[in-house]
């Protein structure tokens, strides 16, 4: 099994990718490939679309890496946060809405759901704190931020799979990424948002 | 720029902010949240929120990669002589096309990384053309596979081994199940590929209901859905893997193609139900003609 690897603990890597360096752009490669492949393969069901929209991304971020100011995030969210853009313009761009890729979200698993001990879980302590976080939301809220973020079910999707109205969905899901944001706030101020205009 | 992390943000900026994170914004929006964001920091709080969201969970259940994917991407990287350009500024806010990523001194996108090699085939393939063919003669597109010809090569993949799974209908009473149900089902799990083979079920209208597939696997958490009992050790209480919708027509046995709209990890049982045209994202398994399970016993 391949490993997802959390760039947390690792030297940044693109200040050197965005010179130029092959090698540096090998190591990134290696370090995030995991990662990136992980958050398409659940939103893309095709092999071959998943594929080549890893190889987009990472060549998005090649082109991307000046952009990356290590003082302000870290580099795995600045990985993942173009890894989603891709992938959400990938979903569009092939005519499909979110709903449609994942028609079972509600299915899928619910990582954090109540009877499951994340200190038990084999993953980053990062992962661990964001579940902790998660956890701590309002059980609704909690379901329609995983089915909307990990699984992209649309508003609508959401309201359908779960029965609620419409309205209610999309008031829990702007909420809801709020909280985290605050809560996640301590943190994300140190670590979390890599982007830079 | 302002950083939008460590203040309190109107509930309408929170709310465009949420929705452009998530893919979801509306028509309309844009200008509005250009206006209120004018350097992006609150949309990109957000994005970075998805983000560690969507991290986390990718980090705590991975998805195996493909072999030779690292490899591909090892060898898109430029050449040591092409220069890095940051001149480019591209466009990281979510729009339908962000344009062009392959450009020369770029790391190369699939598509680019295989055009000159396309290039050099066709010229290989023209050369060969020149000498061995005396008389010229235009190159034959490759025909495109049927289903029924993709399901054959499948199963001729896996003539000697057994890692395709392979299940004989079992139909039940339901009034769509019109004479002897013939047909099976094909899954190859290594490649997410399978196919259904059908004769025996109501011919459909489209456009009042149709047929849909849905894949239960056994990675999947059960006890969701306990009003479907505790057959096969509970699997049928889980919310499955929607595998497609699918139609039946007049000319006998069909070959349909599975579409599973996730990944399937380990599929273990699979159902054809009837629903409204389109399908639905829940079904409420008050129609199910046809199952495909583990032979009993």
């Amino acid at each position: 099994m391949s490993q997802v690897i959390s760039g947390n603990d690792h030297t940044p890597l693109l200040t050197e990718v965005a010179n130029g360096d092959q090698e540096a752009m090998r190591t990134l490669i290696k370090r995030y490939s995991g990662l990136v492949w992980s958050l398409v393969r659940r939103k893309i069901s095709s092999q071959n679309d998943a594929e080549d929209l890893v190889q987009e991304i990472f060549a998005d971020i090649w082109k991307s890496a000046h952009r990356y100011d290590p003082s302000i995030g870290s580099e795995d969210t600045f990985v993942a946060m173009i890894t989603r853009r891709r992938i959400i313009d990938q979903i569009r761009r092939i005519g499909r809405s979110p709903s449609q890729v994942t028609l079972d979200a509600p299915n899928a698993r619910m990582a954090c759901s109540e009877n499951e001990d994340i200190e038990r879980f084999d993953t980053t302590p990062n992962a661990k704190r964001v579940m902790r976080v998660l956890r701590s939301l309002r059980p609704e809220r909690r379901q329609t931020i995983e089915l909307a973020v990990v699984h992209g079910l649309s508003h609508s999707q959401i309201a359908e799979s779960t029965g609620m109205p419409l309205g209610t969905v999309k008031a829990h899901l702007r909420r809801g990424l709020d909280e985290v944001r605050t809560l996640l706030n301590p943190q994300l101020s140190a670590d979390s948002k890599g982007v830079t205009q | 720029m302002s950083d939008h992390r460590n203040r309190e943000l109107s509930d309408r900026l929170v709310d465009l902010s949420a929705d452009f994170a998530l893919g979801m914004q509306e028509q309309g929006d844009q200008r509005e949240l250009d206006r209120l964001d004018p350097d992006e920091s609150a949309r990109e709080a957000f994005e970075a929120v998805a983000a560690e969201l969507d991290m986390a969970y990718a980090e705590t259940d991975p998805v195996e990669m493909p072999a030779g994917l690292e490899e591909r991407l090892f060898a898109a990287i430029p050449s040591p002589g092409a220069q890095h350009s940051q001149q480019s500024q591209p466009d990281l806010r979510l729009t339908s096309d962000q344009g062009d990523i392959s450009g020369s001194p770029q790391m190369q996108s699939p598509r680019a990384a295989w055009f000159p090699w396309l290039i050099a085939a066709a010229s290989l393939t023209i050369t060969a053309g020149v000498l061995l063919q005396p008389t010229p003669q235009a190159p034959q597109p490759a025909p495109e596979l049927t289903v029924a010809e993709k399901r054959d090569a499948l199963l001729q993949t896996h003539a000697n081994d057994e890692d395709l799974l392979r299940y004989a209908w079992t139909p039940t009473g339901d009034p769509a199940v019109v004479g002897e149900v013939t047909g099976e089902l094909i899954w190859d799990e290594a490649n997410d590929e399978g196919y259904m083979t059908i004769g025996g079920l109501e011919v459909n209208d489209p456009t009042e209901f149709q047929y849909q597939l849905w894949i239960f696997d056994a990675t999947r958490p059960l006890g969701e859905l306990p009003q479907h009992g505790d057959a096969f050790g509970g699997l049928l209480t889980q919310r499955p893997i929607d595998g497609g919708v699918f139609d039946i027509n007049d000319e006998g046995e069909v070959v349909i193609p599975i579409d599973p709209k996730l990944l399937v990890k380990q599929g273990v049982a699979f159902a054809v139900t009837i629903e409204p045209p389109g399908g639905v994202v829940v079904s409420d398994r008050s129609r199910v003609p046809l199952l495909a399970i583990p032979p009993q016993g």
